[in-house]
């Protein structure tokens, strides 16, 4: 009987370290949504098309993208889980394309508030926000991660 | 470079390197429709050897090779109009420093762009931005490859159509236009003359993949006046059309290329491979080149390793003017001037540079903070001890082996 008890709370104890583990893992890493104006008449777009429209592809001269600074939690969040590529990288490869005049890069917005009130005030626009960020009426989700 | 140059090129690169530690937005907006932007870099290197000297480095540092502050100025008329002008000023005297871009884009549809004006020719995938440094991990890309003689401008126009369907971007580039400038070719350096060039570039990205064909053409005219006096004396004898030929100082120019290149957060690979093939090849070389390179990202290093190789060749002369005097009658009248142009055709085979090269490159870059990066590199260079190998003011006894060190910072701003 002790010894089934011990093993009982054993379990109880790792399972609850898990469910905890689980929790904090998911918390650190909040989603993300990929958010345009509603004028854009996109329901939703892949991850490949949004990373398109963040690093200058064909796409990115019908969208414009809205980036937050450099070195802010979300986005090197978006670059790490939709571009794929650390901020350094992404920075060298977008010199290459100012530089040729192939195409320029992402205007930065200061602030998740700032992203979110330029993208309702502009059509064809798209930025990327924490999920659960308050959204007017005019700005729809396209792409959640 | 003379003192003066050198202080007023270190003035302007402190200038801008303080302006590029700010960490001011990417481009400084002047107005809504005018902005500037700019790249540096400075760069010393030191080559193992007292022996010979390699692409302007020997054994002192020396920081004029690849030192240079770029400018770019970009105006934004409406949606489908702008004008770039982009200035590239060079710690190098005996390169020009001059505007490398000064071109219209016309932007008529999303797909749709249309650059007019004086472009860089985009032979490699990193030929048209080979200057700024902080687009790339090394410090020199190959020398075997984007060293060649080529045409590094164009007057003309380029039209870009691209296509995004299934994750596919796929973008196809065609340009035209002419060139004129200087070539060096064994290390001589001539006026040359591309009446019309042109080229056909399909990339095709997926992911973090991209792919890059691409095939180039000039018509080139090389103002070499000996080839011509001695292509003269040749066809005044009548009967050695191919020799005449054979010194034509106009070739067709053709460039055939493939590069690959695979990202991740983690590391990266990627290989090129050109072929440079030119119609006449006596005394410009065909070139075949290629290289592999990967490198491992962590953090703010990222380390990588690099190989390449070159093999140069030329067409040796026919040999009717040869065997005509071997078989001619010392005593004849036209002998004496025969054993001239045969001496001439000797002379232009022996001082041909032969340029093939292997080489390893161990390098790391430190990305210190956005728009800024210090990198470090080591490359082994071994040549054949019959060649040139891209080696110039060689020793008699030098092996064609040896190592170039660099170091340098990159901004951008």
């Amino acid at each position: 009987m002790k010894g089934f008890n011990r093993n009982f709370i054993k379990h109880i104890t790792a399972a609850s370290l898990v469910s905890v583990a689980c929790f904090v893992s998911a918390d650190s890493h909040a989603d993300l949504w990929i958010i345009a104006n509603a004028e854009a008449k996109v329901d939703d777009l892949s991850r490949s098309e949004v990373r398109q429209i963040f690093m200058g592809g064909t796409l990115s001269r019908k969208f414009t993208a809205i980036a937050l600074p450099a070195g802010s939690d979300v986005r090197n969040q978006f670059n790490v889980d939709i571009i794929g590529l650390t901020e350094s990288r992404i920075q060298a490869y977008w010199s290459q394309l100012l530089f040729t005049g192939r195409s320029t890069p992402p205007m930065e917005m200061a602030s998740v508030n700032d992203a979110v009130r330029h993208v309702s005030e502009h059509d064809n626009t798209i930025a990327y926000v924490p999920e659960q960020t308050q959204l007017p009426d005019n700005v729809v989700v396209v792409y959640e991660r | 470079m003379p003192a003066q140059n050198l202080t007023r090129f270190m003035a302007l690169a402190l200038c801008t390197a303080t302006f590029a530690g700010t960490n001011s937005s990417f481009a400084a907006s002047l107005e809504d429709s005018v902005s500037v932007s700019g790249f540096g870099r400075v760069v010393g290197g030191y080559l193992n050897t007292d022996q010979a000297e390699f692409r302007g480095y020997s054994d002192h540092i020396n920081l004029d090779p690849k030192s240079l502050i770029g400018l770019q100025v970009h105006a934004q008329a409406n949606d489908y109009l702008s004008v770039t002008a982009q200035g590239v000023l060079r710690a190098n005297d005996t390169q020009d420093s001059e505007l490398d871009w000064l071109y219209a884009t016309i932007q008529p549809e999303d797909n749709l762009s249309i650059k007019v004006g004086k472009l860089r020719t985009p032979f490699f995938m990193l030929s048209d931005v080979i200057d700024v440094g902080y687009a790339y991990h090394w410090i020199s890309p190959p020398e075997q490859m984007y060293s060649a003689y080529l045409f590094p401008t164009f007057e003309g126009i380029d039209a870009t159509w691209g296509y995004f369907s299934n994750g596919f971007d796929t973008s196809f580039e065609a340009y035209i236009g002419q060139h004129e400038g200087d070539i060096t070719l064994n290390n001589r350096t001539t006026d040359y003359d591309v009446d019309t060039l042109g080229g056909l570039i399909a990339s095709t990205r997926y992911g973090n993949v991209q792919l890059r064909a691409s095939f180039h053409q000039g018509d080139v005219d090389i103002a070499l006046s000996e080839l011509d006096l001695l292509a003269g004396s040749v066809s005044r004898f009548n009967s050695f059309p191919k020799t005449v030929d054979a010194l034509s100082t106009q070739s067709v120019i053709n460039v055939t290329q493939l590069g690959i290149r695979y990202d991740d957060l983690n590391y990266f690979a990627a290989a090129e491979w050109v072929n440079i093939n030119p119609d006449v090849q006596t005394f410009i070389p065909e070139i075949d080149t290629y290289y592999l390179t990967g490198g491992y990202i962590f953090d703010d290093i990222t380390l990588h390793l690099t190989y390449a190789e070159s093999d140069l060749s030329y067409d040796d002369f026919p040999n009717e003017v040869a065997s005509a005097l071997a078989n001619m009658n010392p005593l004849d009248p036209r002998y004496q001037g025969l054993a001239g142009i045969n001496y001439g055709l000797n002379q232009i085979e022996s001082s041909r540079s032969s340029d093939s090269l292997k080489s390893w490159t161990l390098g790391v870059r430190w990305d210190v903070q956005p728009k800024l990066a210090v990198k470090g590199e080591v490359t082994w260079l071994r040549g054949d001890r019959n060649e040139s190998a891209m080696f110039n003011s060689i020793d008699d006894d030098f092996d064609r082996t040896t190592e170039l060190y660099q170091v340098g910072v990159e901004w951008i701003f």
